[in-house]
């Protein structure tokens, strides 16, 4: 259950093919950083997204770039202010990539989910009801 | 604390499957590798220093040189016709199908150049023919194969953007505009169109120089 005034995190993992990367929030000298936009409730804050650490690409020409391989563990800090709406929320995020080997494909995703949100009056009566529809993505 | 929590697939089979494409298994990347590795990166071309000369030919097998253009304001696009973020732009409603023609008009030279390596994405004559038609671009495509001339650009990226003043001086490097693959935030601004606007009004380049966007260019190694 999320409450008012408490921090929660949204977290994907992005899964690349083996051969390919995507890239950085700063990518280098080519490719284009990997993005997140957030569609959030109504008083719902969020912090910069956390990638990890990025690697190196060096490619002919002297062209460097900073990307992932692998199972990229991307997270986002999301704070519910006091001003949240007690019930079911929709919370939304868009990824968008290029992932590339030797050549480049643009890609993204929407992620959806519905989540319980219990007002901090309601988690201070200790209310052990919780809204319906907080189905776990 | 509670997390929501996704997996999200980066999905590249389809394209994998798209005609024309002869291999991929490659070594495509070197995670790691020294810059060393890939010898020293030559001095590349400077905003402010005159701009490197160059001879290439076209997709018709002519010559054609920088310096005959002397007088006049070049523009220097770097291509690969088979790059997403050069798809999107020469594209029915990118920026670059009218843009060039609407600078030609008005007397600056535009000059697309495809510095990739033989049997690279993108290259060969057949491919670029092929373009030329798709695209309906309406100026030269000049094969680098070698990649001198895209080296002595410091070119890094397709669409990578070059401009250079009437006296032969680099005036502008960087990319397009804020928009790749259509996408940004804040005002929408193509900086070519600015460079442009900022020459033929006889005032100095505002925005010299943005991070250019895109593929990498296919250099040969």
């Amino acid at each position: 259950v999320f409450r008012a005034g408490e921090p929660a995190e949204l977290a994907f993992a992005i899964d690349v093919p083996k051969g390919w990367h995507i890239y950085a929030p700063e990518p280098g000298d080519a490719g284009l950083p990997t993005r997140v936009t957030l569609s959030l409730p109504v008083a719902w804050e969020a912090g910069p997204p956390r990638f990890p650490e990025a690697r190196r690409f060096d490619e002919p020409g002297g062209i460097v770039t900073f990307g992932y391989t692998g199972d990229v563990a991307v997270s986002v800090p999301i704070r519910l202010g006091s001003g949240s709406v007690a019930g079911p929320a929709a919370v939304g995020a868009e990824v968008r990539w290029l992932a590339c080997r030797e050549r480049c494909v643009p890609g993204s995703a929407q992620l959806a989910a519905r989540v319980p949100v219990e007002s901090a009056s309601q988690s201070a009566e200790g209310s052990a009801g919780t809204p319906g529809g907080g189905d776990s993505p | 604390m509670q997390v929501i929590d996704f997996i999200v697939i980066v999905a590249v089979a389809g394209a994998l499957s798209c005609g024309g494409v002869v291999s991929v298994d490659g070594p495509a990347e070197q995670p790691g590798a020294s810059a060393a590795a890939v010898g020293a990166p030559a001095p590349a071309a400077q905003v402010g220093s005159k701009a490197p000369d160059f001879t290439l030919t076209d997709l018709d097998g002519k010559s054609v040189r920088l310096a005959d253009f002397a007088g006049r304001t070049v523009v220097l696009e770097w291509f690969n016709p088979d790059c997403p973020f050069v798809r999107f732009a020469h594209g029915e409603t990118g920026p670059l199908r009218t843009q060039p023609a609407r600078h030609n008009a008005s007397g600056v030279v535009w000059l697309a150049i495809n510095s990739g390596a033989p049997g690279k994405e993108g290259t060969g004559l057949d491919r670029n023919r092929k373009a030329v038609q798709d695209y309906a671009m309406g100026y030269p495509v000049l094969l680098d194969e070698s990649g001198t001339t895209g080296r002595a650009y410091g070119a890094k990226s397709t669409p990578h953007m070059f401009v250079v003043d009437p006296q032969g001086t680099l005036v502008y490097a960087g990319g397009l505009d804020n928009r790749p693959l259509g996408n940004g935030d804040g005002e929408a601004t193509n900086h070519v169109d600015a460079a442009l606007s900022d020459l033929a009004a006889g005032r100095p380049v505002a925005t010299s120089s943005t991070k250019s966007y895109g593929c990498s260019v296919k250099y040969g190694s």
